[in-house]
Formats: C-alpha cells, structure tokens, sequence
C-alpha cells in the first residue's frame, strides 16, 4: 500500500512538472508592425481587394481572425471610408525584428460599399481601424492611399502596346525612375496628349520631361540618357505637373519620368491614367495597376515608416 | 579455444557484413541523379562579374579540378567546396503569359500572377547528388542540404508571398505577352559524401535566389 501511495506520489510530480516546464505564459500583449508605404490602385470590380500587410508578433490571435472582426475603416484627418476584410491570410515566413518574431499577415480589404465605376479617393497619412467582435479597437497606419475606381471600358483610338519600368539609383536607394510605354493610334485625325497620371499621393510623372525613344532601352538607363539632359533629379521637394498639351507624336515608345516626393519611394505597382483629346473632345484611358517589379523581400521602408502598435489583453 | 565451426561462423560473419556494407554503398551510390529546375529553362542568365560559371556550363576538367582540392579520404561526411559565392546573376524568364485574342470582339482578360518561394528558391544537382521535395520545398538530399544551408547564404528571408491580378482589354487578333526579367543570387560547387572512409557519393549543387523580378506587357496586333 506504502508502495503504491509512493509510486502514485512520484507519478504526480513527474507529470506535475512536466506540465510546468511546458506551460507558456498567458499572452499579455501582442505587437503589430505596419508600414506605412504609398498605395495605388484601380479597383476594377467590387470583388478587387487591396492588401495591407501588417507584421503579428504572435500567432493564432483573434487580432488576425477574419472572423472576429466586425467592421472596418480606412481614415484621415479630412475624410474616411467604410471597408470590409474580405480575408485575413499568412502572407509569409516569420522574420526577426529587435529581438522578436513577427509573423506577416495580409488584411485583404474590398470596397462593396462604396463601389463605383468612376471615383478616386485618395487618403494622406491614413490609418486603418479595425473594430472586432469582442469591443477591441486597432488602429494601423498604412501611409498614403489612392484608389480610383473605374470599369476599364476605355475609348479605341489609340491602344498601349508596351510598358515595363526603368529602374536607377537616387541616393544610394533602388528606386523606379520612370516607365516606357509603347503607344499605337487606330485613327488617322492627330492626337493631342493633355496628361499621363500614375494617381499616387507620394509620386508623379513629369509631363513635360516626356520623351519618345527611338528604341526600347535597358531597363537600368538612367534618366539623364533618356530624357537628353545632364543631370534628372527623381527626388523633389515638389511635383511637377503631370499635365499638359503635346502633340501625339505617332506611334512608338515613350520615356515617362517619374518623380518622388521628399524621398525615395518604394513604388512598384499602380495604374495609369492618359488623357488626350480627339477632334476636339477630351477622353480619358485607363490602364489597371501593372506590377512594375517584385521584390524578394517586404517592400523596403526607411524605420520612419514602421509603425508600432501594441494591443494589451 | 575455438573450434573449426566457430572459425568459419565469423569468417562467415565478417563476409556477410562486408557484403552488406558493400550494398550499402552501392545503394547509396545509385540515386537518380540530376532533377529538372525551373531556372534552367530561363531563356538567358548572365553573371555580373565575368568568369563565373553556372553548375550546367561545368565541363568534366572543371569537376575534376574541384574534386582534386578535396583532401584524399574523409572519415564520415558531406565535404563541400564553393565554387561560386553569392554571385550576382540577370536573367531573362520564361515568358508568363501568352494570350491570343481569336474572336471578333474585344475581350477583358484577366491575368493572375503569385509570387512564391518555389520561385524564388531553386536548387539543382548533379552527378551522385540527388534533389528531394520535402514538404513542398526542394532539398538536397543526404543532409546536404543543411551544410550547404551553414556554407552559404541560403537561408530563406521571403517575407511575403503575394496573388497580383491585372484587367486588360484583349483586341481581336492581339496577342498580350508578359515576360520577366530580374535578378538574382548563384552559389554553386561540388560536394563529396564519405562513408567509413568510402566515397558514396560526388556532383555538383547549385542555390539559385531569385531577388527581384520585373515585368514587362507587349500587345502585338498580326497581319
């Protein structure tokens, strides 16, 4: 009887112990990173979503359940607009960031409430607020946002028959300096260019730096060699405008500049927007957000723009 | 004292354990070698710095030359030689897409590319040296993997996958082509496995990391 009493004694505080070694500590507060970046895009459909990728420094939390968010918000200081999270999903391998784990998540937003065929909304320093089931409220910052909304039903007189991007190197930074686009006319009335706009908050085109190329360059030229000046400064205090009159040229590939605000941005996706005029009657053509590059990496972004949030239970 | 008997059963012992490591060897030495890479097929790579080689452009003098830097036996073990260190390379991908509009009528097509690991981290081997797929990741097999892993900078740092869709109107008789080029990362050398002192296995490997890739859309119109 002793020895059983002893065996069942020593059983106890084996097992007892194990799960004393095992047992993790209560979750006390989870740390999210964003990034705030320069969003632009074309929603096509009411089913297109945006993704804003935030960094979890845990995993399995009702803080990336689709299902345990009520609503949610996209905001600035002068306006905000209703979202919904179509689908919260893994968006990668876990990466290390002052000492701790963080795993990526993507919030995929869609616009069904406020969907139009033709809009354009843009957001400065916009924070996204997510307000979930249980009363918890977290706000992200995630940079500046532009969205035009548009059907891409675009008029036939002219048709875009190339486009890739040019990169260069400002300040020691990797950045896209321009893109070249191949442009076809299907009537024979002259064109008249009137503005080609990139619909970003932290960029723009310089329109009257345009040039057309007699052939297709590398893709790393730098903008001094196409655009025939001897120096291109692609980061600027101010933008230029990104309108203006210019005869169509004909047919042929042209060098778009782009310029970035302030600083060097991280710019590898957004749409297109060329206005021109026809027999006197100004048309807008639409191209959806082409992915200019990819990177192996999250987009890169000074410390500046990481953003902590930290949510207490 | 041993008797007659009790000689020839450990001779016969002895037989049977040297025939049993012999087809050990012979096993191990009989892997499949070399499986298919996707980089392999890109239409072009080109290495920044000049004299650098890809594991397919080795020549047999190359091989040889890199197995003679190996010491002569090794007890046990992977022994690794870098031929190529984090080498920059540019290349020229397959071609995504291609779309033909055949109809009458213009169509809005809609275009889905996903940027993933498998892409962006490809190995390739030859010789005795065989590539595994292990939970949908290509390894190494043999625990190459993890001393080529401690040799070089291979270690994975994608941080984001991501789906891309893009709308575009496709013209009767237009074709709409998205190519890619980019750039990326090669290590690559010759790797020799011993056993008991035995080699068991020799080949080339070879890490491919793609770090940035650009698109490019072309629109032909025929005739």
């Amino acid at each position: 009887m002793k020895k059983i009493a002893a065996i069942a004694l020593i059983a106890y505080l084996v097992v007892a112990g194990i799960l004393l070694i095992c047992a993790k500590d209560p979750l006390t507060e989870v740390r999210i990173l964003s990034l705030r970046q320069d969003h632009s895009r074309l929603i096509a459909s009411p089913e297109e979503t945006l993704g804003i990728v935030v960094l979890v420094d845990a995993e399995g939390t009702f803080l990336t359940d689709r299902d345990a968010i009520r609503s949610a918000r996209i905001a600035d200081e002068s306006g905000e607009m209703a979202v919904s999270t179509a689908s919260v999903e893994s968006a990668g391998i876990p990466l290390a960031y002052e000492g701790r784990t963080y795993y990526p998540y993507r919030f995929n937003l869609a616009f069904t409430e406020v969907y139009s065929t033709d809009l354009s909304v843009a957001f400065r320093d916009a924070m996204l607020e997510i307000t979930y089931e249980n009363e918890a409220v977290l706000e992200f910052s995630i940079g500046n946002l532009r969205l035009t909304f548009d059907d891409l039903e675009n008029p036939n007189h002219w048709d875009l028959t190339r486009l890739f991007g040019v990169m260069g190197s400002e300040n020691g930074e990797e950045i896209l300096t321009g893109f070249v686009i191949g442009l076809e006319t299907n009537v024979s009335s002259p064109l008249v260019l009137l503005g080609i706009s990139i619909m970003s908050e932290g960029a723009g085109t310089d329109f009257e730096s345009m040039v057309s190329l007699p052939e297709s360059p590398d893709r790393q030229t730098p903008v001094e060699d196409l655009v025939g000046l001897e120096s291109y400064v692609s980061i600027r205090e101010t933008l230029p405008a990104e309108s203006g009159s210019m005869l169509w040229p004909g047919d042929g590939l042209w060098f778009v500049p782009i310029v970035h605000l302030e600083e060097g941005r991280y710019l590898s996706r957004f749409p297109i927007v060329i206005t021109y005029s026809y027999l006197g009657v100004e048309y807008r053509h639409v191209w959806d957000d082409f992915l200019f590059f990819s990177p192996e990496n999250l987009p890169e972004v000074s410390l500046d723009d990481v953003c902590e949030t930290t949510y207490r239970y | 004292m041993l008797s007659e008997a009790d000689v020839k059963g450990v001779f016969l012992m002895k037989k049977l354990f040297i025939g049993g490591l012999l087809a050990m060897v012979i096993a191990i030495g009989m892997q499949k070698p070399v499986l298919g890479d996707e980089y392999g097929s890109y239409q072009d790579i080109v290495f920044e710095e000049d004299g650098q080689k890809l594991l397919k452009d080795f020549t047999t003098g190359d091989y040889d030359g890199y197995y003679g830097c190996f010491a002569k036996n090794y007890f046990m073990g992977w022994k690794i030689l870098v031929a190529t260190e984090d080498q920059k390379v540019d290349f020229v991908s397959e071609t995504k897409l291609k779309v033909y509009n055949s109809g009458y009528s213009t169509i809005k097509h809609e275009i889905t590319l996903k940027s993933s690991v498998e892409t962006q981290f490809q190995i390739s081997a030859t010789g005795s040296i065989s590539v595994n797929i292990k939970g949908g990741e290509k390894k190494f097999s043999g625990g190459l993997d993890a001393d080529i892993k401690a040799t070089v900078d291979y270690e994975k740092k994608t941080t984001s996958s991501e789906e891309y869709v893009f709308k575009i109107n496709v013209d009767p008789g237009t074709y709409v082509t998205i190519v890619t080029m980019g750039e990326g990362i090669v290590n690559n050398g010759v790797a020799k496995h011993y056993f008991f002192w035995i080699l068991t296995q020799k080949g080339g490997w070879e890490t491919f990391t793609v770090t940035t890739e650009y698109y490019e859309i072309i629109k032909e119109r025929l005739g």
